[in-house]
């Protein structure tokens, strides 16, 4: 039975002379390789032989920088240098672990609400309108004000909760669109479950519409924490992170030590700029899908 | 022949709504039986509700009445269902009528025809996952190398038979094939239906074959069912229906083969059916051994 069967393969054709890309190009180099730095050196610090960040030498506060003191010292007399490395770990871990949880968030309530009967799905996307017309920052005080003491873990889940809406909505008009395909019938009909079809599925269809947000949603983790910061009901001054070098930055405007303003935010500015960059460049490979021949 | 039914449907009718006022009956009141290692046809015009049909048969679609015994479980009761989920969904298979929707487009084709083994977790019969993949290609005629390929770079009677490995990977006892050979060309279409008949034979699987050409139902179907506006108008042993149809329609559908014979093509006759010659109503009567026509319950012989 078999042998009646002509085999049809793909036969091997010469290639024809295009130019070849060079790896480089339409890559955000510079900002990867920027942010490839911030990050290393945020992980690595100790083998810099940086100070410890949180010691406090109050005969030499707000000295200038120089010789030693690479980026100077702050008010309380802290070496900014170490601190910057040290804050932006913290900064980076807010900014990352508060992408994700929103993104799983997020995911699991669009694949929900997406999969869910009309009338359920219209109360699940009212709720997050509910929620996207909340002022964030009146929910983030209210959680604050529930989980007590701030800490980075409290921080991140705290703007990760509150940070999901948006994609969730995303997620939710792209499954309703794939639900009803017919392969995901097929899958339906060989027994695949709920997270199974979710997983093999639709995720791979919509992750390249979210992966934007995803990383935007990093970016704007990093800002909120240093908002909060700022306005002093984030983390409290004695744990680092760049958010909170900059809320001392109105007594260091007064004394006109610009090192302790300039440099965490330099920083800040420059870690954002690079995620920005890589996230619309992101986007646009992502937009440039291999085209189907129907 | 065994005489084991192994898929009863019984009044099946399914209701599509539109809106709050109109809905479409696309099956009204279908009844027919699949026997064990055979091969039935189904035949209608386009939109006559064969789709529907099979869906309802593959649990997709909840109907609105009727039921469908599949090896005397009845798989429109929720509670029987769930007891034997498992069989039912590894031991029932269906080929979708359009590949370009029922394959994933982001999934490489051996994760498409591996697909029913992972959910099941079925150990590979032929060691891994992929040498699985590659035997089920052989075996509807694809080469390994398009193992790694995306349903996108595949034309589509290559897709098609993706489709078909697929069906064929947990080697169920009932395919439901909806329209599998639509898309393909001649030769291949000859081929593959060479394989169901294959099937049927060695391994004894059974089918539910819808189709659009004549032809093929001919050669292929132990037994055909005609279907036309969602009701299905006559049944009867292949044979016996080309060389004896009796409803109205069968003849109108049959009249319009072409005769491969210029001088006979020419003076063919073209019977013409419209659709106000079926009343509404009216039952399935026993015209002949096997053979089962639409009469309305007024009416007596045609
Ligand atoms: N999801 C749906 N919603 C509403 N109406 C539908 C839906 N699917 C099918 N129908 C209607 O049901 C009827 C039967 O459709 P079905 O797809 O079963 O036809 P078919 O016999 O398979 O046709 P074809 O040979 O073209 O595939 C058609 O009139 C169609 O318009
Ligand atoms: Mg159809």
């Amino acid at each position: 039975m078999k042998e009646r069967f002509e085999i049809v393969g793909i036969r091997p054709l010469p290639d024809p002379p295009v130019r070849k890309r060079k790896w480089h190009e339409g890559k955000p180099l510079l900002s990867a390789g920027v942010l490839a730095l911030i990050v290393l050196g945020c992980l690595l610090l100790p083998l810099m032989g940086t100070r410890d960040p949180s010691y406090m030498d109050l005969t030499r506060c707000s000295v200038p920088p120089g010789k030693a003191f690479l980026f100077g010292t702050d008010a309380m007399g802290r070496d900014v240098f170490s601190m910057i490395w040290y804050g932006g770990r913290l900064s980076l871990f807010i900014g990352v672990a508060a992408a994700l949880l929103s993104a799983a968030i997020a995911i699991l309530f669009g694949a929900a609400s997406g999969c869910a009967p009309a009338w359920l799905d219209g109360l699940l996307m009212r709720l997050t309108e509910i929620l996207l017309s909340v002022p964030n920052l009146l929910v983030v005080v209210l959680l604050q004000a529930v989980l007590g003491k701030a800490s980075p873990l409290s921080i991140a889940l705290v703007i990760g909760v509150t940070s999901w809406t948006g994609m969730a909505k995303i997620v939710r008009t792209e499954v309703r669109q794939i639900r009803a395909s017919e392969y995901v019938l097929a899958s339906r009909c060989m027994g695949g479950g709920f997270f199974h079809i979710l997983w093999r599925h639709l995720t791979p269809n919509f992750v390249s519409s979210i992966m934007f947000m995803a990383v935007m949603n990093v970016r704007s983790a990093i800002v909120a924490e240093s908002t909060l910061s700022f306005m002093g009901i984030g983390l409290p001054v004695e744990v680092v992170t760049w958010g909170s070098m900059l809320s001392l930055s109105e007594k260091a405007l007064l004394s006109g030590a610009w090192w302790i303003i300039l440099i965490p935010g330099g920083f800040l500015v420059a870690a954002l700029l690079c995620i920005t960059s890589l996230g619309s460049c992101l986007r646009r490979n992502i937009n440039r899908r291999e085209n189907n021949l129907y | 022949m065994a005489e084991e039914i192994l898929l009863d449907v019984q009044h099946l009718t399914h209701v599509f709504p539109l809106n709050r006022r109109m809905s479409v009956r696309a099956v009204d009141d279908v009844s027919f039986q699949i026997r064990r290692g055979e091969i039935f046809g189904l035949v209608g015009e386009s939109g006559s509700g064969k789709s529907t049909a099979a869906r309802c048969v593959m649990n997709l679609y909840r109907p609105r009445s009727g039921r469908i015994l599949y090896k005397g479980i009845d798989t429109c009761d929720a509670a029987a269902f769930r007891a034997n989920r498992r069989m039912l969904q590894t031991t029932r298979q269906l080929i979708f009528q359009d590949t370009s929707s029922s394959l994933n487009q982001r999934m490489r084709v051996w994760d498409i025809i591996t697909e029913p083994l992972r959910i099941q977790r079925v150990v590979p019969p032929r060691g891994s996952l992929r040498a699985e993949a590659a035997f089920q290609m052989h075996y509807v005629g694809l080469d390994e190398s398009f193992l790694d390929k995306y349903p996108p770079e595949l034309s589509g009677g290559q897709r098609q038979r993706v489709a078909i490995a697929r069906a064929l990977a947990m080697e169920p006892e009932l395919l439901v094939a909806d329209e599998p050979i639509a898309s393909l060309d001649v030769s291949i279409q000859a081929q593959i239906v060479n394989l169901f008949k294959h099937l049927q034979q060695e391994h004894g699987f059974s089918f539910l074959f819808i189709a659009h050409d004549l032809a093929m139902v001919e050669f292929l179907c132990d037994r055909v069912g005609v279907m036309y506006r969602g009701r299905l108008v006559e049944t009867a042993p292949t044979a016996e229906l080309f060389s004896n149809p009796l409803h109205p329609y069968t003849r109108a559908l049959l009249s319009a083969i072409p005769i491969p014979d210029p001088r006979r093509e020419r003076s063919r006759q073209l019977v013409t059916f419209h659709g106000e010659d079926l009343p509404p109503g009216g039952a399935l009567r026993e015209a002949g051994p096997d053979h089962f026509v639409l009469r309305s319950s007024g009416s007596g012989e045609d």
